[in-house]
């Protein structure tokens, strides 16, 4: 028995790899369906786009990269379903030379099925580089900062982009946040100068740094990582069935999330046990 | 209306393609590291270099320099000087002279961050670890399942915990003389604060008043227990509300950690996609080929590698 204590204790751990990848795998391909509850943070930002005025305007800075996909991109999905639903309008930006690529063909394909003309309805106003100093910027004088869309219009041309100004001449802001430059940031910068409505969805990791943000109004919602993004999809269709085509991805992974936990609590309570018999053994003998 | 099912082109099934066989190449590493994960590396690194530089070309200095200088407002050249003064960094003679554009951006970040931290962190922040526990009581009580443990015990255990945490990072010894004065001091305080809560607290039953001035009263004696020989337990409080912090913090790196390869088995089993896609991809037939090779080529490089070892 001791032996395979310290065997287990010893173990190479590519065969915890190998654990996860089933862990992984196996509800994947059969789903479970394991029930799971909307938290008041996120049910916050549902309500908060549903209460923008239709026909009212909606200011997403989507900040994000490949690697963030998994946990962010099921919510900005989400979220321009909601809002091009809602006949809101939209002005999307971005801090991340990365996003760009991921926000385009995303943007574009959902304008299209609900029938939004570009400049009218949306608009893609790219990449800024300069991190806060851009933050500012959006929120003192976007066309300075932005002073052309991703196809060369001139902002101020833009029809969706009339009256709109500054971050608060928006209804609401809406930053979907890998990191830096990110929701932190917009909170740090400009949220409390321009008494912003601003609501959030970010990644697991920075979920902790930014629950304080939601506690103290700073944020008036937050959606965190995966389970986040998988509540705001549930809410967005908790009313009417998704069409075929779209994929509620966020919503798909969530067994997997509740067994890959399960399976490392397993392993973190076995390797504690295991340590505590095999040192309690050896001390007595 | 979703739009018709399009055509994949020969690029955008390659590129399918291999975006699941280098998916596979970096999880090789997982095995050991190898010749396939190094490929996969540099590749990604050489793309993201690449990709990021034409970026910031296209949609920086093209629209916000030279489109400037070509509608001739003369006032571009400034930051077009700047530019190139910080790129002679590279020069070993000259190379002081990228200081000068430094300068300009270290000092305009160490403004704007130290006002937003000053308003958006500090202020806010203290404000609010200080939390009102009389409409924390008339709304919640002592504490409420339906508010996620919402009331004036997390109140108290907000206010207790931080100051506990502090008090961790205060390393200064504390003589014996000033020691002696702590506990009662600490008493005082709970007491003054217990009284005065009592009477002035503005909440019409009387349970919620005592309970609201006891929790006030030990919120204010906390505190000064830090001059007292008792310093040891609440720092030893401190520690153990900081482990929890870091046990949530860890809890959540772990989630967001399977939430990437999450995204990457949705990817190699076609999940992400539309099912029209899946049809003409054939992903998880991509996968199981790239799965194959892989194992293939990692036996091949372990036996050569053997002899050498």
């Amino acid at each position: 028995m001791l032996d395979l204590l310290i065997k287990f204790q010893n173990m190479d751990r590519r065969w915890i790899f190998l654990g996860m990848a089933f862990a992984i795998l196996i509800p994947l391909l059969f789903p479970l369906k394991l029930p799971f509850k909307v938290n008041k943070e996120v049910q916050a930002i549902y309500d908060a786009i549903e209460e923008v005025p239709k026909g009212g305007t909606v200011l997403l800075s989507a900040d994000f990269d490949p690697a963030s996909l998994p946990e962010l991109g099921p919510f900005f999905n989400a979220h321009l379903h909601h809002l091009f639903r809602n006949d809101t309008k939209v002005v999307i930006v971005t801090l991340w030379p990365t996003a760009p690529a991921l926000i385009i063909p995303e943007m574009t394909k959902l304008a299209a099925e609900y029938g939004k003309e570009y400049g009218r309805d949306y608009a893609y106003l790219g990449f800024k580089d300069g991190k806060e100093l851009a933050i500012k910027t959006i929120g003192a004088n976007i066309p300075q900062g932005f002073p052309s869309d991703y196809k060369g219009t001139p902002t101020g041309d833009l029809p969706v982009m009339k009256g709109m100004r500054q971050a608060r001449d928006f209804d609401l802001m809406v930053a979907v946040s890998a990191g830096f430059p990110g929701l932190n940031e917009y909170v740090l910068q400009i949220q409390g100068q321009y008494d912003l409505k601003l609501v959030g969805s970010c990644t697991a990791v920075s979920g902790p740094d930014y629950i304080p943000f939601y506690k103290s109004g700073q944020l008036i919602g937050l959606a965190a990582g995966m389970p986040g993004s998988a509540q705001y999809e549930t809410l967005v269709w908790e009313d009417r069935t998704p069409p075929k085509h779209v994929k509620l991805l966020a919503t798909a992974a969530m067994d997997v999330l509740n067994l890959g936990h399960l399976f490392i609590i397993a392993l973190i309570i076995a390797g504690n046990v295991a340590f505590f018999i095999t040192r309690r053994v050896e001390e007595s003998a | 209306m979703p739009l018709a099912p399009m055509d994949l082109g020969f690029t955008d099934l390659a590129g399918a393609w291999i975006s699941i066989f280098l998916t596979l190449a970096v999880l090789s590493f997982l095995y050991a590291d190898n010749p396939i994960y190094k490929i996969a590396e540099h590749l990604f690194l050489g793309v993201s270099i690449g990709y990021g530089v034409t970026e910031m070309v296209w949609s920086v200095a093209k629209p916000n320099l030279y489109d400037k200088l070509m509608d001739g407002k003369l006032i571009y050249i400034v930051p077009l000087i700047l530019s190139v003064m910080l790129l002679l960094k590279v020069s070993r003679k000259i190379g002081w002279v990228a200081r000068i554009p430094l300068a300009f951006l270290v000092s305009a970040y160490a403004a704007v961050k130290m006002t937003g931290e000053a308003s958006g962190k500090l202020l806010k922040q203290v404000e609010q670890s200080m939390p009102d526990m009389v409409t924390s009581w008339n709304e919640h009580g002592l504490w409420s399942w339906a508010a996620d443990g919402a009331g004036v015990l997390s109140d108290t255990f907000l206010v207790v915990g931080l100051t506990a945490c502090l008090i961790h990072f205060y390393f200064s010894e504390i003589s014996e003389k000033v020691q002696r004065i702590g506990l009662p001091l600490a008493g005082a305080a709970f007491l003054l604060v217990f009284v005065a809560a009592f009477t002035m607290a503005p909440l019409e039953d009387t349970l919620g008043r005592v309970i609201v001035a006891l929790l006030l009263g030990v919120c204010a004696s906390a505190p000064l227990l830090t001059i007292s020989p008792y310093k040891p337990w609440l720092t030893r409080f401190g520690v153990l509300v900081l482990m929890l912090s870091f046990g949530a913090s860890f809890g959540y790196t772990v989630m967001g950690r399977i939430s990437l390869a999450i995204g990457r088995a949705q990817h190699l089993l076609g999940q992400d996609r539309p099912v029209e896609e899946v049809a003409q991809i054939h992903p998880t037939i991509a996968t199981f080929i790239s799965l194959g090779l892989i194992i293939a080529f990692l036996v091949v490089w372990r036996r050569q590698a053997e002899p050498q070892t």
